[in-house]
């Protein structure tokens, strides 16, 4: 599952933010199944060669905001039930709708013209 | 009882009429890994040699595992893992002869860890140290700092020569080494990336003062350049502004608010950030 | 408390000290003078006596203190607990067991001198260390006096008793007072320049911005040598000149003659050495030489290397002919010239297999201990020649065969010099 999730150190987003996000998006696309197990907090900061801090610090809260539990003894996994996973999806899109939004504002695009946009674009 | 490993206060160094370090204050704490980012001559190198004794400071104190560095005893140095800039002392040496001579000095000295090491630099233990490039040479020079699991590994551009496999290899094991040992380590780089990266903290060190020191999340979370109109006068109290020119802001202490007049609110990089702070 | 760590004193000895250039080139003539002072000291030979016992003395002191700008140089010295110590008790232990041997031999022998000799010399040594311990600046500069020093040993003929006694009882107060020459074995970023600036520069006393800018000329005459040697090339010319005047016009007015002769044969061969060391350190060079449009072949700039230090040896013909010619007119009764000849040719043919044996050479390891003998054998040949009261047509004979001979060992050695390629 990890090749589905790209990290770049040189954004300006922190990494653990950056690796909440795209585990969140993928759950809440399917690509990874409720259960699945997801690989040691050790495993994915070799893979993406990131501090393990980092990576534990998004688990934890993943963990926290029920997307993920832990067992003792055992991996952590993707929870069973997930927290409304409608409107997640939809908080996911604010900040590319917020970028939308501020490029349309600089370019003198009025909020009717840009819904046409985004319509016609849909159905290509 | 002091936890920290490694503590600056107030420290001050003058070097031929140049203030070379200037109000230092820093502290280093068991899991901290922390990245010291600046220009060559920046005061990097003074900055760490300070803490190890090797160079005597003019004002404020430094508190090496809660000792004064140029005091530390036998326990305290078995402790301390440093790997200069320049590698140099075991001349004349095969790799073999030298971990053995200098393994001989410490009670801790994990075997397998060296020999692992060895494989994954691909050094041969019965090449002359002399005759290693200067990679090696720091690869060497790692395993000599870090075989012994030190609790404060100090380390003076530890990585510029090696290459990005090696790099990545060695900052894997430098994760074990602060996670499993509690370690702290401090390192100086000019590679932003390996610091965004590896570190937990970013101190940046421009003209010997330390500009910024903070969480590298916080850092990113927090910082971001305004770009406004150089005819409108734009309102940045609330934030603590790191650098302003006549068209754009570095300001830190952001919290996604709106900000007035702002015409693109941008986060940055690392490298981005130390750039601009250069300007 | 702390865990000491069972650790043999000799652990890592031969690699720190017999495999760094700098303290092997002391610590060998050390191992060859302790055996030879013993023989001489059996065999009661009185004359070589002084020369021999201060010269292993020093160079035991010499190593060690070289040793010291070393580990100055070594940024982590004092961060690896015990390694100091550990270096440091090494050292100590290479200068205290030659002399042990030394003042032993000369209590069984009877050799009192030795004794006084030995005083004398480790004053010198014990203040030449504890100065190297501090400070890394002028180590070329110090060992050039101390071993001059030596010198006076053999114009002091006889050292009262009064002066050896002093001198240990300086020695003590030195030791006891070690620690108010400043911090001992500190680490300086001057010392690995001066470190790496000795190492590269065979030892040179002369600064390294002696005489910038000149010397184009003389730098093209003697070109590859010059190639390899950079600057020093006319700085040592310039040093041999120098001296050359010095012996030519003391000559002059006082009465010096045989043992002129000998420092500069002395003298013309530490320089091939020199020279030879600056090639040796620069192997890497060899590929850039050959590349140069001046040479069709590599063995072009073989041959071209060896014919340059066949002009060198001309150079120093020419300088021993000019002085002992000068030498012989102005002090001997009746001079022959005999000795003017004789002794140019076994110098400068001195000075070519000197050159040979360098070429042979790859490793500076072995360079060093190549040379100190052929030196031993190519001194000794002068030595003998300068102290021949009488000479024969034979002796002539073999002079003009031994230059002849050199010339040829010196183009031979050209087939086996290592260009690195």
């Amino acid at each position: 599952m990890l090749e589905f999730i790209n990290v770049n150190p040189s954004s300006g987003d922190p990494i653990y933010k950056q690796l909440h996000e795209q585990i969140v998006r993928l759950i809440v696309g399917g690509q990874i199944q409720a259960g699945e197990e997801l690989p040691s907090v050790r495993k994915i900061a070799e893979y993406f060669t990131v501090n393990p801090m980092t990576v534990s610090r998004a688990i934890g809260m993943l963990v926290d905001q029920g997307w993920l539990e832990r067992r003792r003894g055992q991996p952590t996994r993707v929870a069973e039930k997930q927290p409304q996973s409608m409107q997640q999806g939809h908080a996911l899109l604010h900040e590319g709708a917020d970028q939308l939004i501020q490029q349309a504002k600089q370019l003198g695009v009025s909020i009717d013209e840009l819904i046409e946009i985004l319509s016609n674009r849909w159905e290509q | 009882m002091t936890t920290a490993l490694l503590e600056y206060k107030n420290v001050h160094k003058i070097f031929n009429q140049n203030m070379v370090l200037k109000s230092i204050n820093l502290i280093i704490e068991p899991g901290m890994v922390v990245g010291l980012l600046g220009k060559n001559g920046a005061g990097k190198t003074t900055l760490l040699r300070s803490a190890l004794g090797l160079i005597e400071i003019d004002t404020g104190e430094v508190f090496t595992l809660g000792a004064n560095p140029t005091q530390l005893n036998t326990e305290l140095k078995s402790q301390v893992g440093y790997v200069p800039q320049q590698a140099f002392g075991y001349e004349g040496f095969s790799i073999r002869e030298a971990l053995d001579l200098h393994s001989s000095f410490y009670c801790e000295w994990d075997n397998s860890l060296e020999q692992d090491w060895l494989k994954r630099f691909e050094l041969n233990p019965d090449d002359m140290v002399e005759n290693l490039s200067i990679g090696q040479r720091q690869a060497l020079a790692l395993i000599m700092a870090m075989a012994y699991r030190p609790k404060l590994l100090i380390l003076d551009e530890p990585v510029a020569s090696l290459d990005p496999i090696a790099r990545r290899e060695f900052m894997l094991d430098l994760f074990d080494l602060s996670l499993e040992s509690g370690s702290g380590v401090i390192f100086s780089t000019h590679i932003t990336s390996d610091i965004e990266r590896v570190a937990t903290h970013v101190a940046l060190v421009k003209d010997g003062e330390v500009k910024l020191f903070n969480e590298l999340d916080e850092l990113k979370s927090s910082i971001r350049k305004v770009n406004f109109n150089p005819t409108q006068t734009i309102n940045l109290s609330q934030f603590d502004i790191l650098h302003q020119t006549t068209n754009a802001a570095i300001i830190s202490g952001y919290q996604n608010e709106q900000i007035p007049d702002a015409l693109h609110i941008s986060s940055l990089s690392l490298e981005q950030l130390f750039v601009e702070l250069h300007a | 408390m702390s865990n000491q760590i069972k650790r043999a004193w000799y652990r890592g000895f031969y690699a720190y000290w017999f495999k760094e250039c700098g303290s092997l080139n002391y610590l060998l003539p050390m191992f060859i003078g302790v055996f030879a002072s013993v023989l001489i000291m059996i065999k009661n030979i009185e004359e070589v006596l002084p020369f021999t016992i201060c010269f292993t003395s020093i160079c035991a002191f010499a190593s060690v203190a070289w040793q010291s700008i070393r580990l100055q140089a070594t940024e982590w010295h004092k961060l690896v607990p015990g390694y100091t110590k550990h270096i440091v008790t090494q050292g100590h232990i290479i200068i205290i067991v030659p002399h042990i041997i030394l003042i032993c031999a000369a209590l069984i022998l009877h050799q009192y001198h030795a004794l006084k000799l030995l005083s004398i010399s480790t004053l010198l040594g014990t203040a030449f260390y504890l100065k190297c311990r501090v400070t890394s600046k002028t180590f070329n500069a110090s060992a050039y006096v101390f071993f001059a020093m030596i010198g006076l040993t053999i114009i002091l003929k006889d050292i009262p008793l009064w002066l050896a006694c002093s001198a240990i009882f300086v020695t003590v107060i030195l030791i006891l007072l070690r620690d108010r020459f400043g911090s001992a074995l500190k680490w300086q970023p001057q010392a690995l320049i001066d470190y790496k600036h000795a190492l590269q520069s065979g030892w040179s006393p002369i600064p390294k911005s002696f005489m910038k800018g000149y010397g184009q000329g003389l730098n093209k005459f003697f070109f590859p040598l010059s190639y390899f040697m950079g600057r020093s090339l006319l700085q040592y010319t310039a040093l041999l000149l120098a001296i050359f005047i010095l012996l030519f016009t003391l000559n002059y007015f006082y009465v010096v003659g045989q043992p002129s002769l000998f420092i500069f044969a002395n003298l013309s061969c530490v320089l091939v050495f020199m020279i030879l060391w600056t090639r040796i350190q620069r192997q890497q060079a060899w590929s850039t030489l050959i590349t140069l449009p001046i040479y069709s072949s590599v063995n072009e700039a073989k041959q071209s290397y060896v014919k340059a230090g066949e002009k060198y040896a001309f150079f120093i013909l020419l300088c021993s002919l000019v002085l002992v010619g000068f030498i012989e007119l102005i002090r001997f009764e009746s001079p022959s010239f005999y000795l003017t000849a004789i002794y140019t040719l076994t110098n400068s043919g001195g000075v070519l297999i000197c050159f040979a044996v360098g070429n042979f050479c790859r490793k500076s390891a072995f360079f060093s201990v190549a040379l100190v003998f052929t030196l031993g054998f190519v001194l000794a040949i002068t030595g003998i020649v300068v102290e021949t009261k009488e000479f024969e047509l034979a002796h002539l004979g073999g002079a003009i065969g031994y230059f002849l001979f050199a010339l040829y060992a010196n183009r031979k050695s050209a087939k086996h010099l290592y260009t690195n390629s």
